[in-house]
């Protein structure tokens, strides 16, 4: 008996044991990690090279490890002490794992950041989780001045600050579901003898007839988390914008803000796409309908119409599917496009980082002559492309067909940057050139909204935006029957509260703006 | 001298028995370490869920805002929905998990060709080596609307297409099926391992008093199958207010039309949070979840205690 009731302590005192064993461990390397940083800073004064941990979405590309050695080598020899390391991390962890990365305070020195992916600098900045660059910018970046234009810089500050470096690596108003391009099969277009339409009726009845003149199941190849800015384009209202992933807000361009759901605009949405369902032009399973699916449809060249633009598969087609003729164009042509984002994507630094001047250093050395960019995103000249003209480039493969590059779309520059020579010219074109299109700017361009005072509401509306609009909106239930208590429930959710806090927060930016 | 020593040598401590069975002990170690870190170590941070928790600030000088951050929860239109899907999903997946699992175990108990139990056993637990993700994609090509299995089947004998995708009602049936035919596998081998070892000597005395083999089942195996069958049951129950989320959001996703059966407490916070980004409501709805579930552990254990001391776990 005795025994036994001894026996029940052991386990407890063992986990008391365990556990002032740990936090040792954890106490020690944090002394530790400090005896090394000052054992550095002894010796060489400044020039500790400080380690510029890049978090960014994906998986490793073959050779990653290469170039970076020969990044690091260049920034030793070009005097600049900062040692690039990349940290990838695969897509579909990528909301949950950087989350869980600035909460518990790990260190790491720059983020990528997709200002129109679900968590932009705002939402970032609202927790707390990015500091503010400005000192930083003037005293180690004089070359980011210089090569980002005044615009981008006034649209990444937040509260009067800037909080990250935009990656200006194409004209925001190129082709893309956000400015409302849609991507065609020409091939089918001109064997039914049809114009490219004008209207969403004369794009249904087009849509009619390239299927049949597929010979095979082909559809209109969208997404339901993105506003139909394509379709927008064709209303009497245009130009208006609305909130593109969140789809809740309307901000027409005298700047009036209203409820983008119960909009005569979204009714009109609703009823196009019913007829796209009924018709089936789009996927019938179009809700369940995975990413990954589109992503292959698209790089097939298997569709008749896509909503985010098509020119950026048009390599990848005419590989796998040399018929398809791939082209873009643009509903009610005549009108102006309505740019609303300064920039799509940008590179932040943690609220965590220690030395965050080793990110604007590595920024500022990037993007301060073409060798050292081309190096970072395009490998060793020779070893792994060679260039082909001005903006052109062979990738070398290796044996396994693979070539190195870096997502030019996440820090590349414009100006910089190298192409495919293998890239149709239509395509080239476009993202070498700025499109000639008239463009109008949208009142909300540069204005972010902080959901922090509506946290609640603003969950709630979304999951009900999510349950019950989107299968509306994709035409799957018609509206007349399931909207009134869609509706309902996103009333019941908080909607008149995010509606009336984005309505206050505009106001104020807008009046700091005219200041 | 000597009594001294025999006496500590009939002391018979923790520490004697990890002399004794070092590579036993050593064995157990990661799991105890894993439980330990992830289970204990990361209790503090609890605290979070009463607090506007701000990145830089930490745990420690975060604002208190009290119950602020389960109103998110509550205060949603969803909030019962979500619950009692999750609850009965749980529920009828673990009743049908254990009814086919306990047959299932029965019956290969039964078999005598070696070969065909091995093989039969293996087939049995193959799905449960399956990633949810991969699983889905079987789904799919099963009740997709064009080219899916079910609805070529449904065509051949002249029936309509049928838009599963689009029709909330089947898919609870469909979630407890597939739950089943997963995990069935690994539970018939915990309660085939149950049934071997019960005593031999208890079969041949039934067959000496003339008992026939569905006597034998349901007079020795099942009764003697109670305490692993309540403790496994207890093991559920205690997680029934956690819903398999890589099953849910694998196969689910974002299709809203399916949320009004499907839609678990799991896959709500997840969707929702995505965006928002705030682990302290995360962290409220996982304690409501936690404490939810600890209460109905108390409570099962307690019935079960009731009918049956010696199976009860604590």
């Amino acid at each position: 008996m005795m025994n036994k009731k001894k026996l029940r302590f052991i386990p407890a005192s063992l986990v008391i044991v365990m556990m002032v064993v740990l936090m040792m461990a954890c106490s020690n390397s944090g002394s530790k990690e400090g005896s090394n940083g000052n054992a550095a800073g002894e010796q060489g004064n400044a020039e500790a090279v400080l380690p510029l941990r890049y978090v960014i979405p994906g998986t490793a590309k073959p050779h990653s490890d290469e170039v970076v050695s020969k990044v690091n080598e260049k920034l030793q020899a070009d005097g600049v002490n900062v040692k690039l390391e990349l940290k990838y991390i695969p897509w579909d962890a990528w909301d949950q794992k950087t989350n869980l990365m600035l909460s518990t305070g790990e260190e790491f020195e720059m983020i990528h950041v997709m200002e129109n992916g679900s968590v932009p600098t705002g939402s970032y900045v609202g927790r707390g989780a990015l500091q503010p660059l400005d000192e930083l910018i003037d005293q180690y970046g004089p070359e980011l001045k210089k090569i980002i234009p005044d615009y981008a810089w006034e649209a990444a500050k937040i509260n009067g600050k800037i909080y990250s470096v935009p990656a200006v690596w194409r004209y925001e108003t190129s082709g893309s579901g956000e400015m409302g391009t849609l991507g065609y099969r020409k091939d089918l277009l001109e064997k039914v003898g049809l114009p490219f339409p004008n209207t969403a009726e004369e794009m249904i009845a087009t849509a009619e007839k390239m299927q049949q003149a597929a010979g095979k199941k082909l559809y209109i190849q969208t997404e339901t988390d993105g506003s139909p800015v394509f379709l927008h384009r064709t209303y009497e209202a245009w130009p208006f914008y609305v909130d593109y992933r969140d789809q809740i807000i309307k901000v027409d361009q005298q700047g009036n803000v209203s409820s983008w759901l119960e909009s005569e605009e979204f009714k009109k949405d609703a009823d196009f796409f019913r007829q796209l369902y009924e018709k089936k032009l789009i996927n019938p399973d179009i809700l369940t309908y995975k990413k990954e699916e589109r992503d292959k449809a698209m790089t097939l060249g298997d569709f008749i119409y896509s909503t985010n633009g098509a020119l950026y598969s048009s390599i990848a087609i005419a590989k796998n599917n040399p018929t398809a003729k791939i082209a873009e164009d643009y509903l009610s042509a005549e009108k102006p496009l309505l740019q609303y984002l300064a920039f799509g994507n940008t590179n932040a630094v943690p609220a965590t980082a220690e030395h965050p001047e080793a990110a604007i250093k590595f920024l500022n050395w990037l993007y301060s002559n073409k060798d050292n960019h081309n190096l970072f995103l395009y490998g060793e000249e020779g070893t792994h492309y060679k260039a082909v003209g001005e903006r052109t480039a062979d990738f070398i493969r290796d044996a396994n067909d693979q070539s190195y590059y870096f997502d030019s779309w996440m820090i590349g520059n414009i100006n910089y940057m190298l192409f495919d020579v293998k890239t149709p010219e239509d395509y080239l074109k476009m993202q070498t050139t700025e499109p000639t299109n008239p463009v109008e700017f949208s009142p909300v361009l540069g204005f972010r909204l902080n959901t922090e005072p509506i946290a609640v509401e603003y969950a709630n509306v979304l999951s009900e935006v999510k349950s019950k609009i989107i299968p509306i909106k994709m035409g799957v239930q018609p509206y007349d029957k399931f909207f009134p208590a869609a509706l309902e429930s996103l009333k019941a959710a908080g909607l008149d509260k995010v509606i009336d806090e984005y309505k206050n927060q505009f106001a104020e930016f807008q009046a700091a703006q005219k200041k | 001298m000597g009594k001294a020593k025999l006496q500590f040598a009939k002391r018979y401590t923790f520490f004697t028995d990890i002399r004794k069975n070092p590579i036993s002990y050593l064995l157990v170690l990661p799991a105890l370490l894993y439980t330990f870190v992830y289970g204990y170590m990361t209790l503090p941070y609890m605290v979070i869920a009463f607090q506007k928790f701000n990145y830089t600030k930490g745990i420690f000088n975060s604002e208190w805002v009290g119950w602020k951050n389960f109103e998110f929860f509550f205060h949603s239109t969803a909030a019962t929905m979500v619950t009692w899907n999750t609850i009965k999903l749980n529920f009828l997946s673990i009743l049908f998990g254990t009814v086919v699992a306990l047959l299932f175990s029965i019956l290969l108990n039964e078999i005598r060709s070696r070969l065909f139990k091995r093989v039969s056993q293996s087939t049995l637990l193959f799905p449960h080596f399956l990633s949810w993700i991969i699983v889905s994609y079987i789904v799919y090509s099963f009740f997709s609307t064009e080219h899916g299995l079910i609805n070529n089947l449904l065509q051949t004998f002249g029936f309509d297409p049928y838009n599963w995708y689009s029709d909330p009602k089947p898919w609870t049936w469909i979630l407890v099926g597939l739950s089943v035919w997963k995990e069935t596998g690994m539970s018939a081998v915990i309660y085939l391992a149950a049934i071997t070892a019960i005593d031999d000597s208890l079969y041949e005395a039934a067959k000496i008093d003339g008992a026939n083999r569905w006597q034998q089942i349901k007079s020795i195996t099942i009764p003697m199958l109670m305490p692993t069958l309540s403790i496994l049951t207890l093991l559920a129950i205690g997680k029934i207010f956690y819903s398999d989320f890589s099953m849910i959001y694998a196969i689910i996703g974002d299709n809203g039309m399916l949320y009004s059966t499907t839609d678990v407490i799991d896959t709500y916070t997840f969707r929702t949070l995505r965006t928002s980004g705030n682990p302290a409501i995360a962290m409220a709805i996982g304690l409501y979840q936690s404490v939810v579930g600890f209460v109905l552990v108390l409570s099962a254990n307690w019935i079960v205690k009731k009918f049956n001391k010696d199976s009860a776990m604590f």
